[in-house]
């Protein structure tokens, strides 16, 4: 799964990761640092980590995309 | 947590926070109207327009010559723009590309501080303008449209629009986080939610054709909806931007896995110009790529160990991010081959709500820019026409609101409407993923990229029943979910319009790739195909293309 984790020491709850994910995965817990809510639906756009102004995201760079599109191929699973 | 009910009324309402509806909205607060806009996530990080990888069209009046770029358009996608809404928007970039420079976007430059130039995709003549990613282009699109005073509802999925004596008087829907109910009124709506796509391609996930499915439902013409695209993009290493105009403009070579380059093979099936090198249109590349892999040649790689110190520098400075990504996996252009693969897409080819040169819809009160309209400018390229677009929408639709008018909106409609929404909350025994997955094998596999009548027929078959036996028991575990849940109707919706578009077009043009009609006919299928509903039906007529100033036969295809 491409969402790893947010770095709880670094982060300082503002927000910024909540207010743009487009894909509403990451919301601010009881902690007031932000988590990652629906970690499934992350799609590795990278926005959170480069609008988090603490360097506070990990998201894993290396994502083979599911190739199911070729009609001669098999649907594969995303493997991240 | 409880619920509210929000009710707002406003002069122009946009739905969708991409670049064509950010700029639908800054072009209509240059004058005293209210505008509203609406997204399902945060304009400014919403929409393809995020992606970009820094090309819009480069035509300069001083410099170029109008059908010079007509002429590459029409050859791109062969002849299915509209002449008159292509050359419309090539015309129009160039102010809005000076007022975008005032706002704070910077063109790529050489050494020498001159705008850098060059041939995109299918361009022979033409030529594109790079700028560093979508990213900063959205900040700085974003930045404006609020500093002009547009009112931005974030979060909040529009479901339905709102209809009354025929005209379009608003729209209605819920926010994704709080699960409040959202009802707004206005004079004039602009549809701007981007492209169809199932949650698996380039385009972000959240681009499920929303607004054009909504438009479909209320009996507005969609055009074009054969044409759903692919692109190619890294297979690996990327953050969602595929760089094709970029690289391929600098001179990048597509190559196999034995490292040979392979597009030359494939030009003759569709009948483009050898001198475009590997720089053909997309449906080019990309049936050359999947047939290539199909052979068991792949991988495919984009190779630019050959290209000049100055030329991968620029390609840095346009496509930022995706350079870094490739460099902090330590691959080196100038070294190392970088995999690639083919992908859904959506922003180049044609497809969504039929509108005119003034972005008015078949409905009264409803206007459409970007990638959810039928975008009559596919050959030139998705960004482009977006913009221009979005500025058409917003003279209609000012021109509409500028006048007194009393609009109201059907009671019982919206009720209706707030009825069906939350249904899925009450539970089913399908989940949205594996919703979700049902309709990616539709698209992906049935319809696929290389089509024939028994898949196509099968993919029309397989949905009409997944939408009748299956989807009924489609439940949502919270609001975030019911966002999902209602994407996957959107898109079960419109995937039957591309299937039954597909299948009615018999022939192969641009990416309506026909493995059972190779050939291009022209003289039955110069036309446009309609696709409308009417009562439960999907009603499909084919509509003869005008040679408005450019002929066919002028084209040498």
């Amino acid at each position: 799964m491409p969402f790893k984790k947010v770095l709880k020491y670094r982060c300082t709850g503002c927000g910024t990761c909540v207010d743009t994910c487009p894909v509403d995965v990451l919301r601010l817990g009881p902690d007031g640092k932000s988590y990652a809510a629906y970690p499934k639906d992350c799609m590795s756009c990278f926005m959170c980590t480069t609008d988090c102004p603490m360097d506070a995201i990990e998201i894993t760079l290396f994502k083979r995309r599911r190739t199911p599109f070729l009609p001669t191929l098999e649907f594969n699973k995303t493997d991240a | 947590m409880a619920t509210r009910e929000h009710f707002f009324e406003t002069d122009v309402l946009v739905l969708g926070g991409g670049i064509a509806g950010l700029y639908a909205a800054i072009r209509s607060k240059s004058t005293p109207v209210d505008v509203i806009l609406v997204d399902k996530a945060f304009p400014g990080r919403s929409g393809n327009s995020l992606y970009a990888s820094g090309a819009i069209c480069g035509y300069q009046p001083e410099d170029d010559d109008l059908t010079d770029y007509l002429i590459d358009d029409l050859r791109t996608c062969f002849f299915l723009d509209d002449q008159v809404q292509a050359r419309k928007v090539i015309e129009e970039i160039y102010p809005c590309r000076k007022e975008m420079e005032d706002w704070g976007v910077d063109w790529v430059r050489d050494s020498e501080g001159k705008i850098v130039r060059k041939k995109g995709l299918g361009m022979l003549r033409s030529y594109n303008i790079h700028f560093s990613g979508g990213r900063r282009l959205m900040n700085v699109i974003r930045g404006e449209a609020i500093r002009r005073g547009t009112q931005i509802l974030d979060r909040v999925m529009m479901t339905d629009l709102l209809l009354n004596r025929g005209e379009v008087v608003g729209a209605a829907g819920f926010h994704i986080r709080t699960g409040d109910f959202y009802c707004i009124k206005a004079k004039a709506t602009i549809v701007a939610t981007g492209v169809l796509d199932a949650k698996g391609g380039q385009p972000q996930w959240n681009l499920t054709g929303d607004g054009v499915a909504a438009a479909l439902r209320l009996g507005a013409e969609l055009r074009n909806m054969e044409q759903y695209d692919w692109t190619m993009g890294p297979a690996k290493h990327f953050d969602r931007s595929s760089g094709c105009h970029v690289l391929l403009g600098h001179g990048a070579h597509l190559v196999n896995g034995s490292q040979e380059r392979f597009i030359h093979k494939y030009l003759d099936r569709f009948g483009y110009h050898a001198d475009l090198g590997d720089r053909t249109p997309r449906n080019v590349f990309v049936y050359a790529i999947a047939q290539e892999t199909a052979q068991g040649n792949g991988p495919i790689y984009i190779d630019c160990r050959h290209l000049p110190d100055d030329e991968i520098d620029s390609i840095k400075n346009s496509i930022p991010f995706l350079y870094n990504s490739w460099k902090k996996a330590n691959l080196n252009l100038k070294k190392d081959l970088i995999e690639y693969t083919v992908l859904p897409h959506g922003s180049t080819a044609t497809g969504g709500v039929r509108i005119n040169e003034q972005a008015e819809t078949t409905i009264p009160g409803l206007f459409c820019a970007g990638d959810a309209a039928d975008r009559m400018w596919a050959g030139i390229n998705g960004l482009t026409g977006a913009i221009v677009s979005g500025c058409w929408a917003a003279e209609s639709a000012v021109k509409r609101a500028i006048l007194p008018r009393n609009i109201e909106v059907d009671v019982e409609q919206v009720d209706a409407i707030k009825q069906k929404l939350y249904r899925p909350l009450l539970g089913g025994t399908l989940k949205t993923d594996d919703a979700i997955r049902e309709v990616q094998k539709f698209l992906y596999q049935d319809i696929g990229i290389m089509r024939t009548a028994e898949r196509l027929q099968r993919a029309v078959s397989n949905i009409q029943t997944f939408r009748s036996e299956v989807l009924p028991k489609l439940g949502a575990s919270d609001y975030h979910d019911l966002a999902k849940a209602l994407e996957v109707v959107n898109i079960t919706d419109l995937i039957e319009v591309v299937a039954l578009s597909s299948l009615f077009r018999e022939e192969t043009r641009y990416f309506n790739i026909r493995e059972d009609y190779r050939g291009r006919d022209d003289e039955k299928w110069r036309k446009w195909v309609i696709a409308k509903k009417v009562g439960e039906e999907i009603e499909l007529t084919a509509e003869q293309i005008p040679e408005t100033f450019v002929k066919m036969d002028d084209l040498g295809l």
